[in-house]
């Protein structure tokens, strides 16, 4: 059994927790009614941006995401731009986890741009995805691109030396990235 | 000399019981973010925030807060400070932001700010604690700069993204990983204890 | 203070100075040190002489600054430097020899309190240093007898893998070493020469590098990813002979200070590599897990010996009570 004095004592403990969690939390919320349109207006920034860089020719980008069951699994997300093609945004697995990356595809099917948004890849081999060198290879490829080891052919991109698994990944992000967009084009007209 | 004392708090916080190579707080957010100088530098200055404003507004309320929930009462304040901090870096500083990453909420478990609060601010006056809080966090940020520099340098090849000789010869990427922390953690906390025990051994004659 | 002394019981005098016993082991990497110089050219030479003088250099300075008896004439930093360079490949930048040297001598071999006191073998360690920290030049290795501009090709382990594309080597090339890999890991046929001389005069004992063998064979005989359509024995002994196995096992994993000083010990050590190798190779990343393995079981050293020293004659098993 509790005393009188105890049950007041833990209800007045009680309270005081309660007003530092409640002011606590009244804080937070101003501060996230402040912050969060900002937060977001940042984060649509950076997106358009990523977005920019791999469709040149786009002006501006439907906010709606045009992605289907259809597509492959690896495709997140699909936007289109106005008569210049489509930005799609793709997650292939490489050697160190997925690799987070956006395509931009003509209203032809073919690639106009490349550009790895993050992975986490082998520091010095695979990280090498990351360089213009690799990335512009795949401009002006159609769909089916190829990983060649030794010189590439029609169609085909050179692997980074040494980093097959990560050349092959990047490759299959921007193959799906080529399919989903085919099918939208299809689909549109 | 009150004056002479405050600056003593300070110092106490910078050197004397520096929180990450005399006390060893702090373990993970250290090894894990100083990959570069930049983001060394970013995740100290949060903290150090985080610290000065915990610490002024734990040892506000000492009086107010029970003994038997004042863990649980730390906890909220520290963690609604930190959600603040996260919540303007993304918003007014959002590339620093994206860098930091999963370290920002984490600074909410650095146990460097809790021991403070318990141990110092919890017993000591505001401006006091307030200042505690100021070298403590300076303590930990200028450690996190020397690490991160020297893993930068050598595991980058640059220092606040400024090449230095990274397009000449090959810089060692495992010092830049985990590893790296570990080694260059390890061998900084020797070279400064060697040079104290130096010292001590020069006062001592 | 020449005199090796081995800390864990039992006890046994040995009449070697630690000099003589390093000569041996130097004695016993010439061969397949002079067969990578045979396949891989004077660059193979120039880049073991590299490691060599670098670890000498750091053991000197090393001691000098902290003021420690200079010991480069027991001839272990000599050895630790060979050890390197053989696991390297002759194309690697030398500067990077010299860092890798710095990383085994400073770092592994002389902060733990120099020869005796390492937890981890120096060269093995500091390969795992420069694998991760120059995976690209440290993956890269050109084929034998191609000269000085030889082309980088796959290993055999990478295109058993099916990591790389190239092709595989013959079992007799295998056996005598010419095929892409590290200088002095090639030539089996070299290392199994210094591996007999080492057991007759008796500075090894063969238990640790055969358990090692003949474990991870079992292993890759019975579960191996064979996707090369060749039969199951050549299969294995492709994977025995190529890569640093053979290295790894005689001269490695055979060091004193950092394996287990015990019999039962040995054949645990062995074992832990040989299966920790298979399982790199097979389900890991890299192509090639021998250093890792040696690594990994050489920090299970102590616990191994701990559990594994004999129990005095008349001692009794301890019940809880």
């Amino acid at each position: 059994m509790l005393h009188k004095s105890d049950s007041k004592e833990i209800i007045k403990v009680g309270l005081i927790l309660f007003a530092i969690t409640a002011i606590a939390a009244l804080v937070l919320a101003l501060m996230n009614s402040v912050t969060a349109p900002i937060i977001q207006a940042n984060e649509e920034e950076k997106q358009q941006l990523a977005m920019q860089k791999v469709l040149p020719e786009a002006t501006s980008f439907d906010a709606e995401n045009l992605r289907t069951d259809s597509m492959d699994a690896i495709v997140t997300a699909v936007y289109k731009a106005e008569n210049a093609g489509y930005a799609v945004m793709v997650s292939p697995n490489g050697y160190g986890g997925a690799i987070s990356m956006a395509v931009g595809v003509d209203r032809t099917g073919t690639v106009t741009g490349v550009d790895i948004i993050s992975q986490s890849e082998t520091a010095g081999l695979g990280s090498n995805c990351t360089k213009d060198e690799f990335k512009n290879q795949f401009i002006g490829k159609t769909a089916g691109v190829g990983v060649s080891k030794s010189g590439a052919k029609e169609n085909e991109i050179d692997a980074i030396s040494s980093a097959t698994i990560t050349s092959k990944a990047v490759a299959t992000g921007v193959n799906a990235a080529i399919d989903a967009a085919e099918q939208l084009e299809k689909g549109g007209n | 000399m009150a004056e002479h004392k405050n600056i003593k708090v300070v110092l106490n916080g910078l050197i004397t019981e520096n929180p990450t190579f005399v006390q060893l707080l702090g373990m993970c957010p250290t090894l894990a973010v100083t990959t570069s100088l930049q983001n060394g530098l970013g995740m100290g200055l949060s903290a150090t925030a985080v610290l000065i404003a915990s610490n002024f507004l734990i040892s506000l309320l000492r009086k107010v807060i029970p003994e038997k929930v004042r863990i649980a009462a730390f906890v909220v304040i520290i963690a609604a400070f930190v959600t603040l901090i996260e919540m303007a870096l993304k918003a007014f500083v959002p590339d620093l932001a994206d860098q930091l990453g999963i370290f920002i909420p984490l600074i909410v478990v650095n146990c460097i700010i809790l021991a403070r609060a318990e141990a110092f601010a919890s017993k000591n006056s505001i401006g006091k604690s307030a200042l505690d809080g100021l070298g403590m966090g300076l303590g930990f940020t200028c450690a996190l700069c020397i690490i991160s520099a020297v893993r930068e340098f050598f595991g980058a090849g640059t220092i606040w993204n400024i090449p230095i000789y990274g397009t000449v010869l090959t810089p060692p990427a495992i010092i830049a990983m985990p590893p790296g922390g570990f080694i260059v953690l390890g061998l900084l906390i020797a070279l400064i204890n060697y040079i104290v025990a130096k010292r001590k051994a020069g006062a001592d004659k | 203070m020449n005199r090796f002394v081995v800390s864990s019981s039992p006890h046994m005098h040995k009449d070697e100075s630690i000099a003589s016993i390093m000569l041996d082991v130097l004695i016993a990497l010439m061969p397949a040190a002079l067969a990578g110089i045979y396949y891989f050219g004077w660059r193979a030479a120039v880049v073991m002489l590299t490691s060599i003088a670098s670890c000498l250099l750091f053991e000197y300075l090393y001691e000098k600054l902290m003021k420690k008896p200079i010991t480069t004439r027991d001839l272990s930093a000599m050895v630790t430097g060979l050890l390197l360079g053989m696991n390297l490949p002759s194309t690697i930048p030398l500067w990077m020899v010299v860092v890798g040297s710095a990383f085994a001598i400073i770092i592994v071999k002389q902060l733990y309190g120099g020869l005796g006191k390492n937890f981890v073998n120096p060269a093995l360690a500091a390969r795992c240093f420069m694998l991760i920290a120059w995976a690209g030049a440290m993956t890269t290795f050109p084929e034998p007898m191609a000269g000085v501009d030889a082309v980088s090709s796959a290993t055999p382990l990478a295109v058993l893998k099916g990591v790389s594309e190239g092709t595989l080597p013959t079992l007799r090339q295998a056996f005598l070493g010419a095929m892409p890999g590290s200088i002095g890991e090639t030539s089996c046929l070299m290392l199994l020469l210094g591996f007999v001389y080492l057991l007759l005069r008796r500075v090894i004992s063969w238990k640790i590098p055969v358990t090692y063998i003949v474990v991870f064979a079992v292993l890759t005989f019975f579960f191996g990813k064979n996707e090369t359509g060749m039969e199951a024995w050549t299969y294995t002994l492709l994977h025995v002979m190529s890569g640093g196995l053979l290295l790894g096992a005689f001269f490695m994993a055979t060091d004193y200070t950092t394996t287990p000083t015990t019999p039962m010990g040995q054949f645990i050590f062995g074992a832990g590599c040989g299966i920790l190798t298979f399982v790199i190779r097979r389900f890991g990343g890299y192509p090639e897990g021998v250093s890792f393995s040696i690594l990994l079981m050489n920090v299970c050293t102590p616990l191994i010996d701990r559990y594994t020293v004999p129990r005095k004659f008349g001692e009794v098993a301890k019940h809880a009570s």
